[in-house]
Protein backbone atom coordinates (compact mmCIF):
# COMPACT_ATOMS: atom_id res chain seq x y z
CA UNK A 1 0.00 0.00 0.00
CA UNK A 2 1.21 3.46 -0.87
CA UNK A 3 2.07 5.76 2.01
CA UNK A 4 1.30 9.48 1.98
CA UNK A 5 4.76 10.58 0.86
CA UNK A 6 4.75 8.21 -2.03
CA UNK A 7 1.23 9.25 -2.91
CA UNK A 8 2.33 12.90 -2.86
CA UNK A 9 5.17 12.23 -5.23
CA UNK A 10 2.98 10.27 -7.60
CA UNK A 11 0.30 12.94 -7.24
CA UNK A 12 2.77 15.65 -8.20
CA UNK A 13 3.90 13.76 -11.24
CA UNK A 14 0.36 13.09 -12.32
CA UNK A 15 -0.61 16.71 -11.73
CA UNK A 16 2.41 17.99 -13.62
CA UNK A 17 1.64 15.74 -16.53
CA UNK A 18 -1.96 16.89 -16.74
CA UNK A 19 -1.44 20.51 -15.69
CA UNK A 20 -2.31 21.97 -19.07
CA UNK A 21 -5.55 20.08 -19.39
CA UNK A 22 -7.34 22.14 -16.72
CA UNK A 23 -8.88 19.09 -15.19
CA UNK A 24 -10.95 19.67 -12.09
CA UNK A 25 -10.02 16.28 -10.80
CA UNK A 26 -7.20 13.93 -11.52
CA UNK A 27 -7.09 10.26 -10.78
CA UNK A 28 -4.18 8.52 -9.20
CA UNK A 29 -3.46 5.37 -7.30
CA UNK A 30 -4.78 6.65 -3.97
CA UNK A 31 -8.09 7.91 -5.34
CA UNK A 32 -9.15 11.20 -6.87
CA UNK A 33 -6.88 14.21 -6.63
CA UNK A 34 -8.98 17.35 -6.36
CA UNK A 35 -8.37 20.98 -7.24
CA UNK A 36 -6.54 20.59 -10.53
CA UNK A 37 -7.84 23.95 -11.73
CA UNK A 38 -6.24 25.67 -8.72
CA UNK A 39 -2.87 24.25 -9.70
CA UNK A 40 -3.14 26.22 -12.94
CA UNK A 41 -3.16 29.50 -10.98
CA UNK A 42 0.24 31.10 -10.49
CA UNK A 43 0.30 31.56 -6.72
CA UNK A 44 1.54 34.89 -5.31
CA UNK A 45 4.34 33.89 -2.94
CA UNK A 46 4.18 37.13 -0.95
CA UNK A 47 0.46 36.70 -0.45
CA UNK A 48 1.07 33.10 0.54
CA UNK A 49 3.70 34.17 3.06
CA UNK A 50 1.21 36.56 4.63
CA UNK A 51 -1.65 34.05 4.69
CA UNK A 52 0.66 31.37 6.11
CA UNK A 53 0.76 33.31 9.37
CA UNK A 54 -2.65 31.83 10.10
CA UNK A 55 -1.45 28.27 9.48
CA UNK A 56 1.78 28.21 11.44
CA UNK A 57 0.05 29.12 14.67
CA UNK A 58 -1.03 25.44 14.80
CA UNK A 59 0.99 23.55 12.18
CA UNK A 60 4.47 22.71 13.34
CA UNK A 61 7.16 20.09 12.78
CA UNK A 62 7.06 17.21 15.24
CA UNK A 63 3.43 17.71 16.14
CA UNK A 64 0.23 15.82 15.33
CA UNK A 65 -0.79 18.89 13.31
CA UNK A 66 1.86 18.52 10.60
CA UNK A 67 4.22 21.19 9.37
CA UNK A 68 3.27 22.62 5.99
CA UNK A 69 6.74 23.72 5.00
CA UNK A 70 8.09 21.93 1.93
CA UNK A 71 4.60 20.52 1.53
CA UNK A 72 3.69 18.99 -1.77
CA UNK A 73 1.65 21.59 -3.65
CA UNK A 74 -0.66 19.08 -5.27
CA UNK A 75 -1.48 17.39 -2.02
CA UNK A 76 -1.97 20.75 -0.29
CA UNK A 77 -4.52 21.85 -2.87
CA UNK A 78 -6.26 18.48 -2.78
CA UNK A 79 -6.51 18.65 1.00
CA UNK A 80 -7.96 22.17 1.01
CA UNK A 81 -10.58 21.27 -1.58
CA UNK A 82 -11.50 18.16 0.39
CA UNK A 83 -12.01 20.27 3.52
CA UNK A 84 -14.13 22.71 1.51
CA UNK A 85 -16.29 19.90 0.17
CA UNK A 86 -16.67 18.22 3.54
CA UNK A 87 -14.79 15.13 2.38
CA UNK A 88 -12.34 15.73 5.22
CA UNK A 89 -14.08 16.35 8.51
CA UNK A 90 -11.86 18.43 10.84
CA UNK A 91 -14.17 21.28 11.86
CA UNK A 92 -11.38 23.80 12.32
CA UNK A 93 -9.83 23.08 8.95
CA UNK A 94 -13.17 23.00 7.19
CA UNK A 95 -14.00 26.45 8.56
CA UNK A 96 -10.59 27.78 7.52
CA UNK A 97 -10.72 26.24 4.04
CA UNK A 98 -14.15 27.68 3.36
CA UNK A 99 -12.73 31.16 3.94
CA UNK A 100 -10.14 30.72 1.20
CA UNK A 101 -10.69 31.40 -2.48
CA UNK A 102 -8.79 29.67 -5.28
CA UNK A 103 -6.22 32.49 -5.50
CA UNK A 104 -5.50 32.18 -1.81
CA UNK A 105 -5.14 28.41 -1.87
CA UNK A 106 -2.79 28.72 -4.84
CA UNK A 107 -0.76 31.39 -3.00
CA UNK A 108 -0.46 29.22 0.10
CA UNK A 109 0.38 26.09 -1.85
CA UNK A 110 3.09 27.93 -3.77
CA UNK A 111 4.55 29.51 -0.65
CA UNK A 112 4.65 26.36 1.43
CA UNK A 113 6.16 24.24 -1.34
CA UNK A 114 9.06 26.66 -1.64
CA UNK A 115 9.56 27.72 1.96
CA UNK A 116 11.72 26.03 4.57
CA UNK A 117 10.71 26.18 8.23
CA UNK B 1 24.25 47.62 -10.00
CA UNK B 2 23.50 50.62 -7.87
CA UNK B 3 22.88 49.93 -4.23
CA UNK B 4 20.04 51.94 -2.80
CA UNK B 5 19.29 51.78 0.87
CA UNK B 6 16.76 49.01 0.58
CA UNK B 7 18.79 46.65 -1.55
CA UNK B 8 21.81 47.34 0.60
CA UNK B 9 19.85 46.50 3.71
CA UNK B 10 18.33 43.44 2.14
CA UNK B 11 21.71 42.11 1.07
CA UNK B 12 23.54 43.14 4.17
CA UNK B 13 20.75 42.01 6.46
CA UNK B 14 20.62 38.60 4.82
CA UNK B 15 24.37 38.20 5.17
CA UNK B 16 24.33 39.24 8.77
CA UNK B 17 21.48 36.85 9.56
CA UNK B 18 23.43 34.08 7.86
CA UNK B 19 26.38 34.77 10.08
CA UNK B 20 24.16 34.99 13.15
CA UNK B 21 25.38 38.50 13.84
CA UNK B 22 22.09 40.32 14.03
CA UNK B 23 23.53 43.41 15.68
CA UNK B 24 25.43 44.18 12.50
CA UNK B 25 22.18 44.13 10.58
CA UNK B 26 20.99 47.21 12.41
CA UNK B 27 21.71 49.83 9.82
CA UNK B 28 22.13 53.33 11.18
CA UNK B 29 19.79 54.75 8.55
CA UNK B 30 17.05 52.19 9.09
CA UNK B 31 13.60 53.02 10.32
CA UNK B 32 12.84 51.95 13.88
CA UNK B 33 9.76 50.17 15.13
CA UNK B 34 9.20 50.13 18.88
CA UNK B 35 6.90 47.47 20.29
CA UNK B 36 5.52 47.88 23.81
CA UNK B 37 4.58 44.60 25.47
CA UNK B 38 6.10 41.17 24.94
CA UNK B 39 3.00 38.98 25.03
CA UNK B 40 1.06 37.23 22.30
CA UNK B 41 0.57 40.47 20.36
CA UNK B 42 3.83 42.29 20.92
CA UNK B 43 6.26 39.39 20.71
CA UNK B 44 4.60 38.17 17.51
CA UNK B 45 4.61 41.64 15.93
CA UNK B 46 8.26 42.19 16.83
CA UNK B 47 9.28 38.81 15.47
CA UNK B 48 7.32 39.10 12.21
CA UNK B 49 8.54 42.63 11.49
CA UNK B 50 12.15 41.64 12.17
CA UNK B 51 11.88 38.33 10.32
CA UNK B 52 10.24 39.72 7.19
CA UNK B 53 12.20 42.98 7.02
CA UNK B 54 15.44 40.96 7.01
CA UNK B 55 17.44 43.62 8.78
CA UNK B 56 15.91 46.62 7.00
CA UNK B 57 13.97 47.75 10.07
CA UNK B 58 15.37 48.14 13.57
CA UNK B 59 12.98 46.53 16.06
CA UNK B 60 12.95 47.42 19.75
CA UNK B 61 10.78 45.40 22.15
CA UNK B 62 10.02 47.01 25.51
CA UNK B 63 8.96 44.45 28.11
CA UNK B 64 9.72 44.64 31.83
CA UNK B 65 9.85 40.90 32.43
CA UNK B 66 12.82 38.79 31.38
CA UNK B 67 10.57 35.73 31.09
CA UNK B 68 6.97 35.62 30.00
CA UNK B 69 4.44 33.23 31.53
CA UNK B 70 1.42 32.84 29.29
CA UNK B 71 -2.07 33.35 30.63
CA UNK B 72 -3.31 30.79 28.14
CA UNK B 73 -2.70 27.28 29.50
CA UNK B 74 -2.22 28.72 33.02
CA UNK B 75 -5.42 26.89 33.97
CA UNK B 76 -3.72 23.62 33.02
CA UNK B 77 -0.94 24.53 35.42
CA UNK B 78 -3.58 25.14 38.10
CA UNK B 79 -5.01 21.72 37.32
CA UNK B 80 -1.63 20.05 37.69
CA UNK B 81 -1.46 19.13 34.00
CA UNK B 82 1.40 21.48 33.02
CA UNK B 83 4.49 22.68 34.84
CA UNK B 84 5.08 26.39 35.42
CA UNK B 85 8.27 26.12 33.37
CA UNK B 86 6.34 24.73 30.40
CA UNK B 87 4.25 27.91 30.18
CA UNK B 88 7.18 30.28 30.74
CA UNK B 89 9.27 31.59 27.85
CA UNK B 90 12.46 33.55 27.29
CA UNK B 91 13.11 36.48 24.95
CA UNK B 92 16.62 35.26 24.14
CA UNK B 93 15.83 33.96 20.67
CA UNK B 94 14.12 37.18 19.67
CA UNK B 95 17.30 39.04 20.61
CA UNK B 96 19.86 36.57 19.35
CA UNK B 97 18.26 35.10 16.25
CA UNK B 98 16.11 37.99 15.06
CA UNK B 99 18.27 40.93 16.07
CA UNK B 100 15.52 42.50 18.15
CA UNK B 101 16.72 44.90 20.83
CA UNK B 102 14.85 43.72 23.92
CA UNK B 103 14.67 46.43 26.57
CA UNK B 104 13.57 45.20 29.98
CA UNK B 105 11.90 48.33 31.31
CA UNK B 106 8.46 49.80 31.86
CA UNK B 107 7.15 52.16 29.19
CA UNK B 108 6.04 55.17 31.23
CA UNK B 109 4.73 57.43 28.49
CA UNK B 110 4.55 58.18 24.79
CA UNK B 111 5.44 61.58 23.35
CA UNK B 112 3.45 61.33 20.14
CA UNK B 113 4.71 64.65 18.73
CA UNK B 114 8.36 63.74 19.16
CA UNK B 115 7.61 60.08 18.39
CA UNK B 116 9.40 58.81 21.49
CA UNK B 117 8.61 56.25 24.17
CA UNK B 118 9.68 57.13 27.70
CA UNK B 119 10.89 54.27 29.89
CA UNK B 120 11.64 54.01 33.59
CA UNK B 121 15.22 52.86 33.10
CA UNK B 122 17.00 54.73 30.34
CA UNK B 123 16.70 57.40 27.69
CA UNK B 124 13.53 57.85 25.63
CA UNK B 125 13.39 55.55 22.62
CA UNK B 126 12.49 57.17 19.28
CA UNK B 127 10.26 55.39 16.79
CA UNK B 128 9.02 55.68 13.23
CA UNK B 129 6.16 53.33 13.99
CA UNK B 130 4.96 52.24 17.43
CA UNK B 131 3.11 49.02 18.19
CA UNK B 132 1.30 48.97 21.52
CA UNK B 133 0.29 45.61 22.96
CA UNK B 134 0.19 45.99 26.73
CA UNK B 135 -2.66 43.59 27.45
CA UNK B 136 -5.18 44.56 30.10
CA UNK B 137 -5.33 46.53 33.29
CA UNK B 138 -8.06 46.22 35.88
CA UNK B 139 -11.04 48.47 36.40
CA UNK B 140 -11.70 48.16 40.13
CA UNK B 141 -14.98 50.06 39.83
CA UNK B 142 -16.48 46.66 39.04
CA UNK B 143 -15.29 45.12 42.32
CA UNK B 144 -16.30 47.40 45.21
CA UNK B 145 -13.95 47.01 48.16
CA UNK B 146 -11.40 45.06 46.15
CA UNK B 147 -8.32 46.64 44.57
CA UNK B 148 -4.68 45.98 43.69
CA UNK B 149 -3.68 45.80 47.36
CA UNK B 150 -5.88 42.70 47.77
CA UNK B 151 -4.16 40.68 45.05
CA UNK B 152 -2.05 38.75 47.57
CA UNK B 153 -5.03 37.80 49.71
CA UNK B 154 -7.40 37.08 46.87
CA UNK B 155 -5.40 36.69 43.66
CA UNK B 156 -7.02 37.46 40.35
CA UNK B 157 -4.37 35.47 38.48
CA UNK B 158 -5.55 37.20 35.31
CA UNK B 159 -2.01 38.29 34.58
CA UNK B 160 0.28 35.29 34.07
CA UNK B 161 3.24 34.62 36.36
CA UNK B 162 3.42 35.18 40.10
CA UNK B 163 -0.34 35.59 40.48
CA UNK B 164 -0.87 32.23 38.81
CA UNK B 165 1.62 30.62 41.21
CA UNK B 166 -0.07 32.23 44.18
CA UNK B 167 -3.51 30.99 43.18
CA UNK B 168 -2.16 27.47 42.70
CA UNK B 169 -0.50 27.52 46.11
CA UNK B 170 -3.78 28.56 47.71
CA UNK B 171 -5.70 25.94 45.73
CA UNK B 172 -3.28 23.17 46.71
CA UNK B 173 -3.48 24.20 50.39
CA UNK B 174 -7.24 23.69 50.62
CA UNK B 175 -8.59 20.88 52.77
CA UNK B 176 -11.75 18.90 52.18
CA UNK B 177 -14.73 20.97 53.22
CA UNK B 178 -13.08 24.29 52.44
CA UNK B 179 -14.73 26.22 49.63
CA UNK B 180 -13.70 28.30 46.66
CA UNK B 181 -15.54 31.54 45.90
CA UNK B 182 -14.96 33.10 42.54
CA UNK B 183 -16.06 36.46 41.14
CA UNK B 184 -15.90 36.55 37.35
CA UNK B 185 -15.56 39.73 35.28
CA UNK B 186 -18.11 41.66 33.23
CA UNK B 187 -17.66 41.90 29.46
CA UNK B 188 -15.39 42.70 27.73
CA UNK B 189 -12.49 40.83 29.25
CA UNK B 190 -9.45 38.74 28.34
CA UNK B 191 -10.18 35.10 27.46
CA UNK B 192 -13.99 34.72 27.60
CA UNK B 193 -14.01 30.97 28.44
CA UNK B 194 -11.01 31.33 30.79
CA UNK B 195 -12.85 31.70 34.11
CA UNK B 196 -14.95 28.62 33.40
CA UNK B 197 -12.00 26.52 32.33
CA UNK B 198 -10.45 27.64 35.61
CA UNK B 199 -13.50 26.39 37.49
CA UNK B 200 -13.10 23.06 35.69
CA UNK B 201 -9.42 22.72 36.52
CA UNK B 202 -9.90 23.71 40.17
CA UNK B 203 -12.71 21.15 40.41
CA UNK B 204 -10.38 18.59 38.83
CA UNK B 205 -7.83 19.22 41.59
CA UNK B 206 -10.42 18.89 44.36
CA UNK B 207 -11.84 15.71 42.82
CA UNK B 208 -8.37 14.22 42.30
CA UNK B 209 -7.69 14.64 46.02
CA UNK B 210 -10.90 12.79 46.82
CA UNK B 211 -12.57 15.83 48.32
CA UNK B 212 -16.31 15.32 48.72
CA UNK B 213 -17.32 18.31 50.84
CA UNK B 214 -15.63 21.27 49.10
CA UNK B 215 -17.66 23.45 46.74
CA UNK B 216 -16.89 26.06 44.09
CA UNK B 217 -19.35 28.96 43.96
CA UNK B 218 -19.13 31.31 40.99
CA UNK B 219 -20.67 34.77 41.27
CA UNK B 220 -21.03 36.06 37.73
CA UNK B 221 -22.10 39.59 36.75
CA UNK B 222 -23.09 38.22 33.33
CA UNK B 223 -26.34 36.35 32.58
CA UNK B 224 -24.54 33.96 30.23
CA UNK B 225 -20.98 33.02 29.32
CA UNK B 226 -18.81 31.48 26.61
CA UNK B 227 -19.40 27.77 25.89
CA UNK B 228 -21.88 27.76 28.78
CA UNK B 229 -23.74 24.62 27.71
CA UNK B 230 -20.52 22.66 27.22
CA UNK B 231 -19.05 23.74 30.56
CA UNK B 232 -22.19 23.16 32.59
CA UNK B 233 -22.72 19.71 31.05
CA UNK B 234 -19.08 18.91 31.85
CA UNK B 235 -19.37 20.08 35.46
CA UNK B 236 -22.44 17.89 35.90
CA UNK B 237 -20.68 14.92 34.31
CA UNK B 238 -17.31 15.11 36.07
CA UNK B 239 -17.89 17.12 39.22
CA UNK B 240 -21.54 16.55 40.19
CA UNK B 241 -22.72 18.85 42.95
CA UNK B 242 -19.35 20.56 43.29
CA UNK B 243 -19.86 23.66 41.12
CA UNK B 244 -22.57 26.25 41.65
CA UNK B 245 -22.77 29.05 39.06
CA UNK B 246 -24.93 32.02 40.02
CA UNK B 247 -25.84 34.67 37.46
CA UNK B 248 -27.20 38.13 38.20
CA UNK B 249 -30.81 36.93 38.12
CA UNK B 250 -29.96 34.91 41.25
CA UNK B 251 -27.49 37.08 43.19
CA UNK B 252 -28.97 40.39 42.03
CA UNK B 253 -25.66 42.22 41.78
CA UNK B 254 -22.21 42.02 43.34
CA UNK B 255 -21.66 44.33 46.28
CA UNK B 256 -18.76 44.80 48.64
CA UNK B 257 -15.84 42.37 48.48
CA UNK B 258 -13.89 41.80 51.71
CA UNK B 259 -10.72 40.01 50.68
CA UNK B 260 -9.46 39.72 54.27
CA UNK B 261 -12.60 37.98 55.47
CA UNK B 262 -13.19 36.11 52.21
CA UNK B 263 -16.74 37.46 51.97
CA UNK B 264 -18.58 38.82 48.96
CA UNK B 265 -21.86 40.64 49.50
CA UNK B 266 -24.58 40.46 46.88
CA UNK B 267 -28.12 41.77 46.73
CA UNK B 268 -29.31 38.24 47.48
CA UNK B 269 -26.97 37.09 50.24
CA UNK B 270 -23.40 37.15 51.56
CA UNK B 271 -21.09 34.45 50.25
CA UNK B 272 -17.93 33.20 51.95
CA UNK B 273 -14.95 31.31 50.57
CA UNK B 274 -11.74 29.93 52.02
CA UNK B 275 -10.14 30.68 48.69
CA UNK B 276 -11.35 33.88 47.06
CA UNK B 277 -10.53 34.40 43.39
CA UNK B 278 -11.65 37.81 42.12
CA UNK B 279 -11.27 38.78 38.45
CA UNK B 280 -12.11 42.48 38.11
CA UNK B 281 -13.43 44.21 35.02
CA UNK B 282 -10.84 45.22 32.50
CA UNK B 283 -9.55 48.04 30.32
CA UNK B 284 -6.59 48.70 28.05
CA UNK B 285 -3.11 48.47 29.56
CA UNK B 286 -2.07 51.66 31.32
CA UNK B 287 0.43 52.79 28.68
CA UNK B 288 -2.37 52.87 26.09
CA UNK B 289 -4.30 55.18 28.38
CA UNK B 290 -1.24 57.35 29.08
CA UNK B 291 -0.61 57.64 25.34
CA UNK B 292 -4.11 59.02 24.87
CA UNK B 293 -5.22 56.17 22.63
CA UNK B 294 -8.26 54.96 24.58
CA UNK B 295 -11.85 56.11 24.22
CA UNK B 296 -14.65 56.23 26.80
CA UNK B 297 -14.83 52.42 26.80
CA UNK B 298 -11.30 52.21 28.21
CA UNK B 299 -10.03 50.45 25.08
CA UNK B 300 -8.45 51.66 21.83
CA UNK B 301 -10.23 52.23 18.55
CA UNK B 302 -8.41 50.84 15.55
CA UNK B 303 -8.76 50.73 11.77
CA UNK B 304 -10.10 47.20 11.15
CA UNK B 305 -8.10 46.86 7.93
CA UNK B 306 -4.72 47.32 9.62
CA UNK B 307 -4.93 47.55 13.46
CA UNK B 308 -3.70 51.15 13.11
CA UNK B 309 -4.83 53.44 15.93
CA UNK B 310 -7.82 55.58 15.02
CA UNK B 311 -6.15 58.58 16.66
CA UNK B 312 -2.50 58.33 15.55
CA UNK B 313 -1.36 57.10 12.13
CA UNK B 314 2.10 56.19 13.44
CA UNK B 315 0.76 53.85 16.12
CA UNK B 316 -0.82 50.41 15.96
CA UNK B 317 -2.72 48.88 18.88
CA UNK B 318 -3.08 45.10 18.98
CA UNK B 319 -4.29 42.47 21.40
CA UNK B 320 -6.46 42.93 24.47
CA UNK B 321 -6.14 46.73 24.48
CA UNK B 322 -7.74 47.13 21.06
CA UNK B 323 -11.41 47.31 20.16
CA UNK B 324 -11.34 44.41 17.76
CA UNK B 325 -15.01 44.19 16.83
CA UNK B 326 -16.28 40.65 16.91
CA UNK B 327 -12.95 39.15 17.96
CA UNK B 328 -12.62 38.00 21.56
CA UNK B 329 -9.67 39.14 23.62
CA UNK B 330 -7.33 36.16 23.49
CA UNK B 331 -3.72 35.22 22.86
CA UNK B 332 -4.74 33.70 19.54
CA UNK B 333 -6.51 36.92 18.51
CA UNK B 334 -3.53 39.05 19.53
CA UNK B 335 -1.16 36.83 17.54
CA UNK B 336 -3.45 37.07 14.50
CA UNK B 337 -3.78 40.85 14.78
CA UNK B 338 0.00 41.14 15.12
CA UNK B 339 0.48 39.65 11.66
CA UNK B 340 -1.89 42.13 10.03
CA UNK B 341 -0.15 44.93 11.91
CA UNK B 342 3.33 43.68 10.94
CA UNK B 343 2.35 43.57 7.27
CA UNK B 344 1.21 47.21 7.37
CA UNK B 345 4.21 48.40 9.38
CA UNK B 346 6.54 46.92 6.77
CA UNK B 347 4.45 48.39 3.96
CA UNK B 348 4.60 51.82 5.63
CA UNK B 349 8.38 51.72 5.99
CA UNK B 350 9.58 49.53 3.11
CA UNK B 351 6.79 49.85 0.52
CA UNK B 352 6.14 46.10 0.67
CA UNK B 353 2.77 44.76 -0.50
CA UNK B 354 -0.43 45.12 1.48
CA UNK B 355 -3.06 42.38 1.44
CA UNK B 356 -6.62 42.29 2.78
CA UNK B 357 -6.69 41.71 6.53
CA UNK B 358 -7.65 38.20 7.60
CA UNK B 359 -8.04 37.41 11.26
CA UNK B 360 -8.68 34.20 13.11
CA UNK B 361 -9.22 32.95 16.63
CA UNK B 362 -9.76 29.64 18.35
CA UNK B 363 -10.31 29.28 22.08
CA UNK B 364 -9.71 25.80 23.45
CA UNK B 365 -10.84 24.87 26.94
CA UNK B 366 -10.23 21.79 29.02
CA UNK B 367 -13.19 20.59 31.07
CA UNK B 368 -11.56 17.43 32.44
CA UNK B 369 -8.50 15.37 31.57
CA UNK B 370 -8.69 14.59 27.83
CA UNK B 371 -12.03 16.38 27.45
CA UNK B 372 -11.27 19.46 25.37
CA UNK B 373 -13.73 21.77 23.63
CA UNK B 374 -13.19 24.61 21.21
CA UNK B 375 -14.87 27.63 19.72
CA UNK B 376 -13.38 29.46 16.78
CA UNK B 377 -14.08 31.92 14.02
CA UNK B 378 -12.68 33.75 11.01
CA UNK B 379 -12.89 37.51 10.69
CA UNK B 380 -12.40 40.24 8.13
CA UNK B 381 -12.56 44.03 7.99
CA UNK B 382 -15.91 45.68 7.30
CA UNK B 383 -16.46 49.43 7.04
CA UNK B 384 -17.22 49.64 10.75
CA UNK B 385 -15.29 46.91 12.52
CA UNK B 386 -13.57 43.55 12.45
CA UNK B 387 -16.53 41.34 11.60
CA UNK B 388 -17.04 37.62 11.96
CA UNK B 389 -17.26 35.75 8.65
CA UNK B 390 -17.74 32.20 9.95
CA UNK B 391 -17.52 30.22 13.15
CA UNK B 392 -17.70 26.80 14.72
CA UNK B 393 -18.07 25.35 18.21
CA UNK B 394 -17.71 21.90 19.77
CA UNK B 395 -21.00 20.09 20.05
CA UNK B 396 -22.66 18.64 23.13
CA UNK B 397 -22.42 14.87 23.32
CA UNK B 398 -19.28 14.47 21.20
CA UNK B 399 -17.54 11.11 21.67
CA UNK B 400 -14.50 10.76 23.92
CA UNK B 401 -12.04 10.46 21.03
CA UNK B 402 -13.25 13.71 19.48
CA UNK B 403 -12.81 15.51 22.80
CA UNK B 404 -9.38 13.91 23.33
CA UNK B 405 -8.34 14.94 19.82
CA UNK B 406 -9.48 18.50 20.52
CA UNK B 407 -7.30 18.56 23.62
CA UNK B 408 -4.31 17.17 21.72
CA UNK B 409 -4.84 19.86 19.07
CA UNK B 410 -4.75 22.51 21.78
CA UNK B 411 -1.44 21.15 23.06
CA UNK B 412 -0.01 21.30 19.54
CA UNK B 413 -1.38 24.82 19.14
CA UNK B 414 0.32 25.90 22.36
CA UNK B 415 3.69 24.66 21.12
CA UNK B 416 3.16 26.31 17.74
CA UNK B 417 1.92 29.70 18.93
CA UNK B 418 4.64 30.09 21.53
CA UNK B 419 7.23 29.23 18.86
CA UNK B 420 5.51 31.79 16.62
CA UNK B 421 5.83 34.38 19.39
CA UNK B 422 9.29 33.71 20.76
CA UNK B 423 11.05 31.95 17.86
Amino acid sequence: MMNRSAACIVGSLVAAAFMNQSLATLSFANGELLGGEILNIAGDVDYGAYLAGECVVCHRAGSEIPTLYNYDKTYFVDAMVRFQQGLRKNTTMRDIALQLGDEEIAALATYFERAAE
Amino acid sequence: MTLNRRTFNALFGATAAGLAMPSIAKGAGNSTVVVIGGGAGGATAARYIAKDAKGAINVVLIEPKTHFTTCFFSNLYLGGLRSFESITHSYEKLAQEYGIRVVHAYATGVDRDKKQVRIDAGDPIPYDRLVISPGIDFNYDTTPGYNAADMDLAPSAWHGGEQTKLLKAKLDALEDGQNILMVTPPNPYRCPPGPYERVSMMAHVLKSKGFSKSRIVVLDPKPKFSKQGLFQAGWEQYYPGMVEWLGPDVHGGIGNIDAQAGIVETDFDDFAGDLLNVIPGQMAGKIAQLAGLTNESGFCEIDPTSMRSAVDQNIFVIGDSSIAGDMPKSGFSANSQAKVCAMHVRADLLDSKRFPAKYRNTCWSLIAVDDGVKVGASYGATDEKIGKTSSFISQAGEDAETRAATYRASVDWYAAITADMFG
